[in-house]
């Protein structure tokens, strides 16, 4: 590596506290990377299995749906789904409750759910058991499908300040450490050389002055 | 109530998600990738924090995904249909812990 800097004990210190503070900055980096690995995995932990649950769930849930679906005509179906009760005024509704989290200071969001729906407040006589058993299913899955949303949304965010940070620190480890101890060495040796060169020139000047 | 509430919205074809709604989900009808991604930025844009996305319709959307993927919010997941798992959402996981841990640990025993 070309290294460009004047050899002198000013740009000596300077260098050397350059890499002092790299070598702190690395230090941290590493744990940092370290420890957002560590929450990474209680995540990748957590996550085991719910997908597979929530999954085999809900195509469980949606071939009830279908069964109920190919029973009732469509219009008795979206009444059911859309008119009963006060479902028209709650459909699309919010009813997440959201807070940031700050996971190593990555901002992750938590999700609450606000408020268990019965969802089949519909006129009976006009509905099928299987569509009770398909709507049942998903009130049943959906506590669990949005912490899948959860834990899914904090491995995405925290996968991408890992690889952020791992590439901090692998370009501190292997571009700049190197380069400022190569400097650093550089300026030793010049210094080194100028001082030698110092040296052998007044012992010349004293030969001289002795030898006349 | 400080904290700010938000819509959970469905993406996907409207006869098999629209049990959903009665669970106080917005479903919005997709039937291709394009409508599904203009549903998806609606819903979006309409502020709601976790965006359901069926699976299959998900596939054609790898850009738009990744994209909300590095945001806070929404939460972009993959659900199935009545056929089962096409299996992307474990594929989708298993690129992030790639990602993260630099090798592929997930490998074996998928």
């Amino acid at each position: 590596m070309e290294v460009r800097v004047n050899a002198t004990r000013m740009e000596l210190l300077r260098q050397k506290k350059r890499l002092a503070m790299a070598q702190r900055g690395h230090r941290l980096l590493k744990q940092k990377r370290d420890e957002l690995m560590h929450r990474f995995m209680e995540l990748v932990e957590q996550r085991r299995g719910l997908r597979e649950r929530v999954e085999e769930a809900l195509v469980l849930g949606f071939r009830s749906f279908l069964v109920a679906r190919a029973e009732m005509s469509k219009e008795v179906l979206y009444e059911a789904l859309m008119t009963g009760g006060d479902m028209a005024d709650r459909a699309g509704a919010p009813l997440l409750a959201v807070r940031m989290d700050s996971v190593m200071n990555v901002q992750v969001p938590r999700f609450a759910l606000q408020d268990s729906r019965e969802p089949y407040a519909y006129g009976l006589a006009t509905t099928s058991a299987e569509l009770d058993r398909a709507l049942t299913t998903f009130s049943e899955v959906l506590p669990e499908l949005i912490k899948l949303a959860e834990i899914e949304k904090a491995m995405e965010l925290l996968a991408e300040e890992i690889e952020k940070t791992r590439r901090r620190v692998n370009a501190l480890e292997q571009i700049l450490i190197p380069q400022l101890e190569q400097t650093i060495k550089f300026i030793y040796m010049a210094l080194d050389e100028m001082e030698r060169s110092s040296r052998a020139q007044l012992l010349r000047i004293k030969e001289i002055i002795r030898g006349a | 109530m400080a904290e700010p509430r938000s819509r959970v919205g469905v993406v996907g074809p409207k006869d098999i998600y629209l049990g959903f709604k009665s669970l106080g989900l917005k479903v919005v009808d997709a039937r291709t990738p394009r409508e599904a991604e203009a549903a998806i930025q609606a819903l979006a844009s309409e502020g709601a924090a976790i965006i359901f996305v069926a699976e299959e319709l998900a596939q054609g959307l790898g850009p738009l995904i990744e994209r909300f993927s590095q945001q806070p919010s929404p939460a972009i997941v993959m659900i199935p249909d009545h056929r089962g798992s096409l299996g992307l959402a474990r594929e989708r996981l298993r690129r992030l812990v790639e990602k993260a841990v630099g090798i592929d640990l997930l490998a074996e025993g998928r």
